[in-house]
């Protein structure tokens, strides 16, 4: 393949990572990150219990949590490429997560009658 | 990027807004730890409802703290009203329906206040009789399944029957 060709192609990959890239003081980038980790390792922790659950609401209130801490990964996203557009799919996740576990809470209830 | 006029005010800002996210991280992964090491599917469910909606508050909030302009804080406080409004009734419609189904409480439960309340045929709570010791007759014949031998605390009979409240102890003794 040309020389040419493939350098003018890659050349677009750092362009666009430097438009995207995050805004602020870099202390603060440093501490979004670090709690971005923290947040991953909560997840894994979060998805270890929606696997091995003994019984189905066990899933359920895993799968609540796993909502919640998508939630607040939005939110720090939000802080950290200087969008406070992003609160919008805060909300509208929220109340989504509430719908859906709200239904899984009649369905199990529904399922518990004879 | 980073050439914005900082202040003293801006720098109060930015220290509230890393305090309040490295607060909102601890209590999340301490609710994922209440979600991993509790034993039982309520004390689960309290712990991930209480330490993961303070968390993810304090995280929404640090949103508010970082952006100070009007619409950005009222719409964080709106999510943060909503979530605290959301949560205790998702995690208490869990609760009942997981009631409901017999998901099995923690050998060392001490009292169950709503056992005998529910009536498995008509599917309906009911008022609930005061604890008595008598364990002939088990009103929950549908959620008796493996734990019979649990006991319903009173005054009385406090002498005879020790409370299990370790769970190792109360495997080993019913293997």
């Amino acid at each position: 393949m040309n020389a040419s060709l493939v350098s003018s192609t890659f050349a677009i990959v750092p362009a666009q990572i430097e438009t995207a890239m995050f805004e602020g003081p870099i202390a603060i980038q440093a501490v979004l990150l670090i709690v971005l980790g923290m947040l991953a390792l909560a997840m894994i922790g979060c998805l270890v219990r929606l696997l091995l659950g003994p019984t189905l609401p066990d899933r359920v209130v895993a799968l609540d949590l796993l909502g919640m801490f998508a939630v607040a990964v939005i939110a720090i996203f939000a802080i950290l490429i200087g969008r406070p557009v992003l609160l919008s799919v805060c909300l509208i996740m929220g109340l989504i997560l509430f719908l859906g576990t709200a239904a899984f809470a009649l369905y199990l209830e529904r399922r518990a009658r004879p | 990027m980073n050439e914005v006029m900082v202040t003293s005010v801006t720098w109060f800002n930015y220290t509230l807004t890393v305090l309040l996210v490295l607060i909102g991280g601890f209590f999340s992964v301490l609710a994922a730890v209440g979600l991993l090491r509790m034993p039982d599917v309520y004390t689960r469910m309290q712990a991930a409802t209480k330490a993961g909606t303070l968390g993810v508050g304090c995280m929404v909030l640090a949103v508010a703290t970082h952006f100070v302009t009007l619409d950005v804080v009222l719409e964080s406080l709106l999510v943060i009203v909503m979530l605290f409004i959301t949560a205790p009734i998702a995690s208490h419609l869990i609760a009942r329906a997981a009631y409901f189904v017999g998901s099995p409480l923690w050998d060392g439960t001490a009292y169950d206040e709503m056992r005998g309340c529910y009536d498995a045929d008509s599917h309906m709570l009911h008022n609930c009789p005061m604890p008595t010791s008598d364990d002939s007759v088990d009103p929950r014949p549908s959620l008796v399944a493996g734990r019979t031998s649990r006991e319903v605390m009173t005054d009385e009979d406090d002498e005879d029957t020790t409370p299990r409240r370790h769970p190792d102890r109360s495997r080993s003794q019913a293997s």
